[in-house]
């Protein structure tokens, strides 16, 4: 617990370093996300919203079901008007439509020819039309599903999910300054700069300055186990690491409302909480050589291993431009991992499909922190010999 | 009869060929202030790693307070304190902090941590400066606050790797009374330095070590009894004749005479009155001097006698 608190409160003397890379990732997440500023026009497709009158005769299974379909999309009202007073409703725009469905629907809806649902609507608009083809593709559905040897529940069942799935098409519009990405996928995609920058630069002199000769013989000797030391200097760096995660998904969150809590925003946020972990692991590596070397160029060393990291990962550049020989080099780099992480969530993939990302990247962890642990061994027979 | 605290039995270390201990083997009772002496690349340094479980060793026994000391025994090491050679000290930490911390590795509650860390912080007398940083401390209070990490978890051994290294002569003075004070207090002191001086000054028993074997131990007299100088006559004489250094050294108990830059150097073994014996000489033959003096024997003479070199290299 000692070396943990003195973690903190020695990083907390590199905060400006934090706060002054988490305003430079600000920037960039501003910067990414104005471009996205029109991306609801451009992009999203909303079905209209209609009003419509409804009167039920039949009172089915079949009718009620047709009825929550319509209620699903459009604003729906049971009132008893008379034809003409329909009429004036209709033409005065203060309902689209009259849906009437006759008594005995139900019985009678396997013989197409019987099968009417009474409609009233102006011709002159097409929003009527758009109704009426609902309809249709409802109760034809239904009849393909019967026909198909489903029973009534089934069929009711299946053409709901049908019908459903019209409103997954996403219209992929071909968009020169975005290609086909998403503002979540191109603001989650350089934030493992952010955080390895972040960590690199302002926690890795804290965990060398407890590795340094000098403090490290000072705690060997007290009543502290070596092994305690290492895992509070891992816990506080997992930590700082995190917390540094978690300012970024807020971050990132401010400017990501329409996808926060959806199943790609989780999985995006998971694959970054995979690669603060691998982070942590990847510090302890570096952490594991020398002090006195890794110090003397501390500078360049981070700048090296955060840009190519990143280069080869592609953070910086979108992997399908990463030449076959770079995307062979960086299949053993976490950052790779996570980019193809992210464009399977970008793709609509499950967790199941985006697992074997998550786990290349822990291998990669686990890789970090087994060589950290070899070189200590080394560095210590080297000492002792 | 006092308890052995550090009991070392032939203890031998390897670095590859060079062996840095060779059966090599100590005793330090209770209460004590034992100095550990040696020139540079004698194996002090390795001796006390050896002690504290900071570097294994090929063969031999370590024993701390009767029980035998391994890595692993912190019941031990709490029992120790170290004051390196090297001021190891967070830069980022103020004062009260470093010494906090390094209590902290020894003392878990929070009281009584405090209170340690208040008296170590007296003791030295750095109680102005605890909310300084150490890059804004001079060399002498960095010494202080670095014994003040050492000693705050108040242990019963401690040992004083060279702690007066590049200290000016006041902190230096201020450093030995501080020791002279933890061993009043009940602590049993290892020291280890080059300064001969200081180390005839504060050690009730000194180990002289070269080449990682004990070369001589025993307090200041025995040592310097086992030698055979007992004691220089030093006079300051211009032109002085290669015949007269010849006739000095046939005087009674002489055993060595150097003349050179003006001094005279008369070593004796043994003997009383030498220097009238000496001076008696000069005024039979009409030769004027300066001044002449007589100085007994120090632990330098000793371990230069003993070893055929300089304990530390002349500065």
């Amino acid at each position: 617990m000692q070396v943990f608190k003195a973690f903190f409160k020695l990083v907390k003397k590199y905060k400006t370093g934090i706060i002054l890379y988490f305003g430079l990732c600000a920037l960039m997440t501003v910067l990414v996300a104005s471009q996205y500023k029109d991306e609801d026009k451009k992009n999203k497709f909303t079905s209209e919203s209609y009003d419509l009158i409804i009167k039920d005769n039949d009172n089915s299974k079949l009718s009620l079901a047709l009825i929550d379909y319509l209620k699903a999309q459009h604003s729906v009202e049971f009132h008893d008007y008379s034809e003409d007073e329909l009429k004036d409703l209709i033409y005065s725009e203060f309902y689209t439509a009259y849906i009437e469905i006759p008594e005995g629907f139900m019985e009678k809806h396997l013989d197409e020819d019987a099968l009417a649902v009474k409609t009233l609507y102006d011709t002159g608009r097409a929003s009527g039309s758009f109704v009426e083809l609902q309809l249709d593709t409802f109760t034809q559905g239904i009849l393909k599903y019967e026909n198909a040897g489903f029973d009534l529940d089934d069929a009711i069942a299946n053409t709901k999910k049908a019908v459903e799935a019209e409103n997954y098409v996403e219209f992929n519009v071909k968009n020169e300054d975005n290609e086909s990405n998403s503002k979540l996928y191109s603001l989650f995609l350089f934030v493992p700069y952010g955080i390895m920058s972040m960590v690199l630069w302002c926690v890795l002199p804290v965990v060398m300055r407890f590795n340094s000769k000098d403090i490290k013989s000072r705690t060997a000797i007290s009543s502290i186990s070596p092994c305690k030391r290492t895992l509070a200097l891992f816990g506080g760096s997992t930590i700082v690491g995190l917390m540094v995660y978690m300012a970024m998904i807020v971050l990132s969150g401010c400017f990501l409302k329409e996808y926060l809590f959806t199943e790609k925003w989780w999985l995006s946020a998971l694959n970054l909480f995979v690669f603060s972990i691998v982070n942590g692991a990847l510090l302890m590596l570096i952490a594991s050589f020398p002090p006195e070397i890794i110090m003397k160029s501390k500078d360049v060393l981070v700048n090296i291993i955060t840009i190519a990291l990143s280069f080869l990962g592609g953070i910086f550049v979108p992997l399908e431009l990463l030449g076959e020989d770079v995307r062979a080099v960086g299949k053993f780099l976490p950052t790779y991992w996570y980019a193809v992480g992210l464009q399977k969530i970008e793709a609509g993939s499950t967790l199941k499909d985006v697992s074997s990302c998550f786990g290349m990247q822990a291998i990669f962890g686990v890789f970090c922190l087994a060589a950290g642990l070899a070189i200590s061994r080394v560095c210590m027979y080297f000492k002792e010999s | 009869m006092a308890q052995t605290v550090v009991e070392i039995n032939n203890l031998v270390k390897r670095y590859k060929e060079l062996v840095a201990l060779d059966n090599f083997g100590l005793k330090i009772n209770e209460g004590e202030i034992f100095g550990l002496l040696g020139p540079n690349g004698s194996g002090k340094t390795t001796t006390i790693n050896c002690l504290l479980s900071l570097l294994s060793y090929d063969k031999g026994e370590i024993k701390l307070f009767g029980e035998k000391m391994h890595p692993s025994r912190r019941d031990l090491k709490s029992r120790i304190g170290v004051v390196p050679q090297n001021v190891a000290v967070f830069d980022e930490l103020t004062v009260y902090e470093n010494v906090e911390y390094f209590c902290g590795l020894y003392i878990k509650d929070k009281k009584l941590k405090k209170k340690c860390v208040e008296e170590a912080i007296e003791f030295v007398d750095i109680a102005d400066f605890k909310k300084f940083y150490p890059k804004k401390l001079s060399g002498g209070l960095l010494r202080r606050l670095n014994i003040a990490c050492g000693i705050a978890h108040k242990p019963e051994l401690i040992i004083f790797d060279e702690p007066t290294v590049a200290v000016d002569p006041q902190s230096r003075n201020r450093i030995l009374e501080g020791i002279a004070k933890l061993n009043q207090n009940g602590a049993t002191i290892i020291y280890t330095s080059h300064y001969m001086e200081e180390v005839e000054q504060l050690c009730n028993r000194v180990l002289i070590m070269d080449k990682g074997k004990k070369v001589a131990e025993g307090t200041k007299d025995e040592l310097k009894g086992m030698i055979k100088n007992t004691e220089s006559i030093v006079v300051n004489v211009r032109r002085f004749s290669n015949e007269a250094v010849n006739d000095i050294k046939e005087l009674h108990h002489v055993y060595d005479v150097k003349y050179l830059n003006d001094t005279l150097t008369v070593k004796c073994s043994g003997g009383k009155h030498n220097i009238t014996h000496v001076s008696e000489y000069f005024e039979k033959n009409g030769i004027d001097y300066d001044r002449i003096y007589s100085e007994l024997p120090t632990l330098n003479d000793v371990f230069l006698e003993i070893t055929g070199k300089e304990l530390r290299d002349k500065e």
